[in-house]
C-alpha cells in the first residue's frame, strides 16, 4: 500500500476517451452494416470477425497507459 | 511486509516469472483487488467462451435452418423494415457508457471528486438503458412471437436456448455493474475514497483505484457484448 501511494498516477487528457469511443462507434457502424448491406457467405463472416476483433482491442485500449501511442494519436 | 522498490523491479513478462521464482507474493505492487478482479474475468472469459462456442457447435450441428437474427431482432420504423435496429442502438449505448466510464476513472485519479461522481451516474444510466432495451427485447420474443427455450416458431429449436442464455447472462453481468456503479458513484459523493472511510460489507479503507476496478468489470462487459453482438446477431 505505502508504495503505491508514492507512485505518480499517470492520466490521459480526455481526448483519448473520445478517440476510442469514435472509433468504436464507426467500427460498430461498419459491423452494422455488414448486416444492413446483406453481405454473404465469407465475405461476411471475414468483415465480422475483423471489426469483432479491431473492436475487442479498442475496449481494451481504454485500460491501457500507453494508448495514445498504440493509437498514434496526440490528443488535446 | 517486506521492502522492496518497484522500480527496480523487472518489467513485463520477465517481471511476472521473477515474481513467480522468486518463491514470494506474485503481482508486486498490483493492488490485490485489481489482481482478483483480473483473475475473476479470466473465470467469466472461460464461461462466455463456453457459452459461444456451443452456440457455434449447435448452429454448424443443427438440420433445421436457423433462425435469420437480422429479421427476428429487425423493427418497423413508420412502415419501413429496418434490420437489427434495437441492437444497433443497445451498442450505442454500451460503447458510450464504456466511455464515460474510462472518463470516471481518469477524474477519479485526479481527485476531482464530483466530476468523477457524475460520471459514474451517467454510466450507471447507459447500463440501466441497455438493460431496460434488453427487456424490451425478451419481451417482444416471449410474449409476441412465442419464444421459448424449447422451442420458437423461426427455426432451430436451440435459437431460444441460446437467446436466453447467452443474453440473460450478459444482461445479468450489466445489471450488477449498474448496482455497483450506483453504490460508488454515492460512495464517491460522499467522499469515502478521500476520506478513508470504510466500506459496509468489507469494512476496508478504500482509494480511487476502486474505480478503476469497477471500470476493468465495466469494459469487460462491453468486451463480451462485442463477441456476442458478432457470433450471435450478426453470424
Amino acid at each position: 500500500m505505502e508504495q503505491n501511494k508514492k507512485q505518480e498516477v499517470h492520466t490521459h487528457k480526455i481526448g483519448i476517451y473520445l478517440w476510442i469511443w469514435g472509433l468504436l462507434f464507426v467500427f460498430s457502424f461498419f459491423s452494422y452494416m455488414v448486416d444492413y448491406l446483406d453481405f454473404h457467405g465469407l465475405l461476411r463472416w471475414t468483415l465480422i470477425v475483423a471489426f469483432m476483433l479491431t473492436k475487442a482491442g479498442l475496449c481494451l485500449l481504454y485500460n491501457s497507459d500507453d494508448a495514445d501511442e498504440l493509437l498514434g494519436v496526440s490528443p488535446w | 511486509m517486506s521492502q522492496f522498490d518497484i522500480s527496480k523491479l523487472p518489467q513485463g513478462p520477465k517481471g511476472f516469472v521473477h515474481d513467480l521464482g522468486s518463491d514470494q507474493r506474485v503481482f508486486k505492487g498490483v493492488p490485490w483487488g485489481k489482481a482478483m478482479m483480473w483473475i475473476f474475468l479470466l473465470s467469466d472469459t472461460f464461461i462466455f467462451s463456453c457459452f459461444l462456442i456451443s452456440l457455434m457447435t449447435a448452429r454448424a450441428s443443427t438440420v433445421v435452418p436457423w433462425p435469420n437474427a437480422s429479421e427476428v431482432f429487425g423493427l418497423t420504423v413508420f412502415g419501413t423494415p429496418v434490420p437489427l435496429l434495437l441492437i444497433a442502438i443497445m451498442t450505442f449505448v454500451l460503447i458510450t457508457s464504456s466511455g464515460t466510464m474510462a472518463i470516471a476513472v481518469k477524474f477519479g485519479y485526479e481527485k476531482r471528486r464530483k466530476l468523477c461522481a457524475w460520471f459514474l451516474v451517467a454510466t450507471a444510466l447507459g447500463g440501466l438503458t441497455f438493460v431496460g432495451m434488453q427487456a424490451f427485447e425478451w419481451s417482444k420474443l416471449i410474449f409476441h412471437d412465442g419464444v421459448r427455450p424449447w422451442s420458437n416458431p423461426f427455426g432451430a429449436h436451440q435459437f431460444g436456448s441460446f437467446f436466453f442464455m447467452v443474453t440473460g447472462f450478459h444482461g445479468t453481468h450489466v445489471s450488477i455493474g449498474v448496482i455497483f456503479l450506483f453504490i460508488f458513484a454515492r460512495k464517491t459523493f460522499r467522499g469515502d475514497f478521500d476520506t478513508g472511510r470504510k466500506g459496509y460489507f468489507t469494512s476496508m479503507k478504500s482509494n480511487y483505484e476502486a474505480i478503476e476496478i469497477l471500470g476493468l468489470y465495466w469494459h469487460f462487459v462491453d468486451l463480451v457484448w462485442v463477441f456476442i453482438f458478432a457470433f450471435f446477431y450478426l453470424w
